[in-house]
């Protein structure tokens, strides 16, 4: 059953299309721990995920470390495994991630690009590059050996503390932020909901990673109410693409487990 | 600390009205005079680069524009950039334009510097816990303890979660015995046996997959104190009428070199053991080999389609003891041993009707059936799991008693049917993964020995007039012994250029098998006569031996994939019949080419074609040419030529969905046809007796099947519509009572359902079915039938702890009219809080209803099975841990 479902929520992978994007050449890969609390009225409900962000040139793109190995791990398979050849799909874990996003900006464009997937389905839609209107603080602080400044902004319902720094005078940082006089270090919301922290920064040869090239092309807004959808009927949802005897066990354990992940970043559109 | 370096091309001085500053320009690089894009500039204070009063990053083109708000005389502009050395310039605040280079260098990362102190010790991919630093004064159980570790979860149902990720194992001491159960043990094993929790990162559970492929997925790791924890589970069921009971204890021994886990599980609620115990030595891959041929057989009422707790009579016990030990570094042994004693009752009564243009020929039978089973089973597994190399081995045996006795009543003659069928197997499977080169290699053997003796005795004697002259007689008694031996060997690996990937595989079976048959009669004024004509016996040696090799071809691109399967295929046969000396050799090369394309058309819309060409070749079951008597009113016997049957499949599948707006369809077709060059002559007397031969005359079948389904989410009821459509369509030539006859069979269903979220606590399931069975011979109807069922299933969650289940179901059909054919059970479960406890009620049968019917329709058969029920009975379970 659990096997099922994961086939399910990770995505079909013979359905997707994909188109192979390389990151080569001195990209700079700064991996972010995130720290989140999914059920908003559960303090103990904190889960981290590590994450990306592959820089190069006028591009970056951030994404959850594991599924940059999924993408790798998919076309290992493609390439070398067949069904019910010695090694079947069965044999391998795939890495899962809470997160499937991949954001990418392309800093010539006024955009930011989303690509989403919820029950084996991808999406993509837009957020404005310049979307949150920073205030700069003299506060400083040396973290982890960086001399780092304060900055203080707005999105999607929640204030947010940024520290950046002017050493790598990248104006980029993780999620959607960006748009500070250098990378961003450390960002946390004032409810501490979200915590984005620079764990470990690097410059790499080359990293390969895909976005779906089969995709659904909507707004914030619909998104936003797709993935409402998904957490608030998840059952339904699922009986859509696949018909399944449900126990009642399982019914009540994807129930929670979904209505459990009431806190999304976004906690307005405005 | 920064290079102070500058260079100044032009600065134009532009008066302004009002305050506001204006600096704009453009930076370029100053070895090629390219511009360079997104630098960072920032105005501050003169020497100090943290008053930010401005910033920008230069655009595509490499320009830039500031606005600047400030009283001072003078500022500083800063421009940075990763690949180039910063530079700053103070200049008078007044706007200005400036053209400006900077110099190309490569920025040095710093490594981060870790703060903080790290209260766990980590080695590698290993995070070790010490639990007595751990533990509560409250904590009893393991996961108690790991419930509170850092990144670690425990879901209602026992699975363990670490950073939000099911483990993928749970070891104890390093040794995987429970495998997926191993709430088991974390629920039961006492905190105070434990002395560390290793959890494993990144951990890759066959190791020679380790370089080649990644996980995130963690296990754990039980360091046991040196002592041995026994601990355990039970499940122990009590109900109604006739005094029911449903028990399953299952302890465990947990040492750091062994472990040993034991069950016993006995019920007389209708839970059927023996699947379980199949599940455990039998896997999917041998079935194909593991084939039990079953030659004699008591009349067997299907078994309906609705769970045995309502119909089966059983009265089961089944004992089992599972070892597994470290034997050497690498290696692991795990022993497994089975023992299962089973008794079942059915009550049943059938109507047969062999459908025919000319008579049909319908006959009822009523009969109870005793069966019992006795099985002894074991298994010994030796795995390698080292980083350069996989081996598996699983050694099988197994020992089987069956005994089935029946009454039987058929048109006032009641028949006493036996059977007597004990077999054991014993069998050998090897997976080995190594790596040569880059390429990993895999090599599968599998051997399979399987002996049989099948006695069927039959009381009165039937089938008169090829036994006993037309007259009556007393007994009749069928002996059947059969022996095989197979072996499968199978080599393959994977290559991939470009876009195309290869997969070659070599396999070679071989297939021996042995078949003695007699047939005894006796009446009460004689002795016991074998006889000996050879049109009653069969002494059969057949043999197979058969070499594929397979080049697999798969190609994708974008759009489309197309794979390519081209098997050459050596098939040799060889028969003897040691009787009647007669025998065939017959070898032959075939070509079985498959070939599928899939094509995405557009978003949303795939398309997939598919067709291939297969052979069959006769086995052992349709090649004896003596009579055997297969059931109480069945006798067959085959042709020596060896059964050819040649087959083109073809299929369409097109998928089409629209998620936003919550539409998904699937629309499947398969078409089959197929030629055989022999035909089935099946004689049927007015009392059901059949005697079937096979006849050398080419002849073809076809098979069309049809699924539709198309599935909307409807917001506002909040529920999801699903519709599915089948259409079967089965046509096939026999001669039925010396008439050669086409015989077709369409069955269509229409299917709805309806899944609703009636509130937050509550789901419901509702699904109506509608079957229609058309037969036809020689294009002329002979049935017409219909079943409608109904099915509704209702959820409620009381509250986190408790569940509520009801299902019900109606039934009718336009044969039998039954107008109280409704069932309904019940089942509540309750999680006692903090306690490893469950209490679960379950009401079977609520309404008391006495029967269920199927029915069935194949080539001109059409049967009804009535099964008698178990009466309305509530059975408790409790469920338990102890230690």
């Amino acid at each position: 059953m659990r096997n099922i479902l994961f086939a399910i929520l990770i995505g079909v992978f013979s359905n997707s299309l994909i188109a192979q994007n390389r990151f080569q050449n001195s990209t700079i890969r700064a991996e972010y721990n995130v720290t989140f609390q999914y059920d908003s009225t559960d303090e103990n409900s904190l889960i981290s995920e590590k994450m990306l962000l592959l820089i190069q040139g006028d591009k970056s793109l951030f994404v959850s470390s594991n599924l940059l190995k999924k993408d790798s791990i998919k076309n290992a398979v493609k390439l070398n495994f067949q069904p019910g050849s010695a090694l079947n799909m069965s044999n391998i874990d795939i890495p899962s991630s809470f997160f499937r996003f991949k954001i990418k900006k392309a800093y010539a464009n006024s955009k930011i690009e989303i690509f989403d997937n919820i029950n084996a389905e991808n999406y993509r839609y837009t957020v404005p590059k310049e979307n949150m209107d920073w205030k700069i603080l003299s506060e400083n602080k040396n973290i982890k050996g960086y001399q780092c400044q304060k900055a203080r902004g707005y999105y999607r319902g929640r204030v947010f503390t940024a520290w950046f720094t002017q050493e790598i005078p990248i104006s980029d940082g993780p999620y959607v932020f960006n748009g500070l006089p250098g990378l961003i270090i450390d960002i946390v919301d004032d409810k501490k909901h979200y915590h984005f922290e620079l764990i470990q920064i690097s410059k790499v040869n080359e990293v390969r990673t895909d976005y779906p090239e089969d995709y659904i092309e909507l707004s914030e807004a619909q998104f936003i109410k797709i993935r409402e959808n998904f957490r608030l009927h998840p059952i339904e949802e699922l009986n859509k693409i696949a018909s399944i005897d449900w126990t009642p066990e399982d019914i009540l354990r994807i129930r929670n487990k979904y209505l459990k992940r009431n806190n999304p970043i976004e906690k307005s559109l405005k | 600390m920064r290079q102070y370096y500058l260079l100044v091309l032009c600065i134009f001085l532009v008066n302004l009205v009002c305050a506001q500053t204006l600096v704009s320009g453009k930076l370029l690089s100053k070895s090629n005079t390219e511009p360079i894009t997104y630098a960072n500039i920032t105005i501050t204070k003169p020497s100090d680069q943290k008053a930010i009063l401005a910033y920008t990053i230069t655009d595509s083109i490499g320009n830039f524009k500031l606005n600047i708000n400030s009283q001072l005389d003078s500022l500083q502009i800063n421009f940075s950039h990763i690949s180039y050395s910063s530079q700053h310039l103070i200049f008078f605040n007044k706007s200005h334009k400036i053209n400006f280079f900077l110099e190309e260098s490569s920025l040095r990362l710093k490594e981060l510097t870790i703060q903080g102190d790290k209260k766990i010790v980590q080695s590698g991919d290993t995070i070790i816990y010490d639990v007595d630093s751990f533990m509560n004064e409250s904590d009893v159980v393991i996961a108690d303890v790991l419930r509170r570790l850092p990144g670690i979860e425990i879901e209602d149902s026992g699975t363990i979660l670490y950073q939000g990720k099911p483990i993928n194992k749970y070891y104890i001491e390093g040794l995987d015995l429970l495998e997926g159960r191993y709430s088991l043990a974390n629920n039961n094993l006492a905190a105070s046996d434990v002395s560390k929790i290793e959890v494993l990162e990144n951990h890759q559970p066959i190791r020679i997959l380790d370089s080649l492929t990644f996980t995130d997925k963690a296990a754990i790791n039980i360091k046991l104190k040196n002592s041995t924890a026994i601990l355990g589970t039970g499940d122990i069921g009590i109900g109604t009428y006739p005094l029911l009971r449903d028990i399953n204890l299952t302890p465990m021994i947990f040492r750091p070199e062994y472990q040993i886990l034991t069950s016993y599980q006995t019920n007389n609620i209708g839970a059927n053991l023996s699947d379980q115990l199949d599940k455990l030595t039998i896997t999917n891959i041998e079935k194909r080999l593991n084939r039990i041929n079953n030659w004699v057989s008591i009349q067997n009422s299907r078994k309906p389609p609705i769970a045995p707790q309502v119909w089966l009579n059983n009265d089961v016990h089944m004992a089992s003891l599972n070892y597994l030990t470290k034997i050497r570094k690498g290696y692991q042994l795990k022993v497994d041993f089975n023992y299962l004693i089973d008794e079942q009752d059915f009550l049943s009564q059938n109507r047969t009707v062999f459908l025919s243009n000319l008579d049909t020929i319908m006959i009822n039978e009523d009969n109870r059936n005793k069966m019992n089973v006795e099985t002894i089973s074991g298994k010994v597994t030796i795995e390698k799991n080292i980083d350069s190399q996989f081996l598996k081995n699983e050694l099988d045996f197994k020992k089987q008693w069956e005994v089935n006795n029946q009454f039987l009543n058929n048109q006032n003659v009641l028949y006493n049917v036996r059977d007597n069928k004990p077999h054991q197997i014993i069998s050998n499977k090897l997976n080995y993964l190594f790596k040569a080169g880059k390429k990993l290699i895999n090599l599968k053997s599998y051997l399979y020995y399987f002996q049989n003796d099948q006695n069927l005795y039959v009381t009165p004697g039937t089938f008169y007039d090829l036994f006993n002259n037309g007259r009556d007689y007393d007994d009749i008694k069928q002996e059947v012994s059969h022996e095989k031996f197979n072996t499968i060997t199978e080599l393959s690996f994977t290559k991939g250029i470009g876009k195309f990937v290869l997969t070659p595989l070599v396999e070679i079976s071989s297939n021996h098998q042995n078949l003695f048959t007699g047939i005894t009669t006796s009446n009460d004024d004689s002795v016991d006569v074998d006889l000996l004509s050879n049109d009653f016996r069969n002494n059969l040696f057949y043999r197979r031996i058969q070499a594929r090799s397979q080049l697999g071809i798969l190609f994708r691109n974008e759009s489309w994939v197309l794979k390519f399967n081209a098997p050459m295929i050596f098939n040799g046969i060889n028969i003897k019949e040691h009787y009647s000396l007669e025998g065939e050799d017959f070898n032959r090369v075939t070509f079985e080419p498959s070939i599928s394309l899939t094509k995405k058309v557009k978003r949303g819309l795939q398309i997939s074609i598919l067709t291939n060409r297969k052979y069959h070749y006769g086995n052992i079951d349709n090649q004896y040419p003596g009579y055997v008597l297969r059931d109480y009113r069945t006798i067959t016997s085959n042709s020596p030529y060896i059964l050819t049957d040649k087959q083109y499949n073809s299929s369409i599948n097109i998928e089409f969905k629209e998620p936003i707006s919550g539409l998904f369809s699937y629309f499947s077709f398969y078409h089959t046809i197929g030629f055989k060059n022999l035909i089935l002559k099946r004689t049927v007397n007015s009392t059901g007796s059949s005697n079937v031969q096979v006849l050398e005359i080419s002849n073809n079948y076809y098979s069309q099947n049809l699924n539709f389904r198309i599935s909307k989410y409807l917001n506002f009821f909040s529920s999801n519509l699903t519709f599915n459509t089948y259409y079967n369509k089965y046509s096939t030539e026999a001669i039925f009572n010396d008439q050669l006859t086409d015989f077709v069979n369409t069955d269509i269903t229409l299917k709805p359902t309806i899944f609703t979220d009636i509130a937050k606590w509550m789901v419901s399931d509702f699904s109506l079915e509608l079957t229609n069975y058309l037969n036809h011979n020689d294009k002329q109807p002979v049935n017409n039938s219909t079943s409608q069922s109904y099915q509704l299933k209702l959820i409620a969650f009381l509250s986190k702890k408790q569940i509520l289940e009801i299902k019900g179901e109606y039934f009718k059909n336009n044969i039998f009219d039954f107008s109280n054919n409704y069932f309904v059970n019940l089942n509540y479960r309750y999680t006692v809080p903090n306690r490893n406890i469950n209490l679960q009620l379950s009401w079977i049968n609520i309404m008391n209803r006495s029967s269920y019917t199927t029915i069935s329709n194949n080539e001109n058969i059409s049967t009804v099975n009535q099964i008698e029920l178990r009466p309305s009975q509530i059975l408790l379970n409790i469920k338990f841990g102890f230690h």
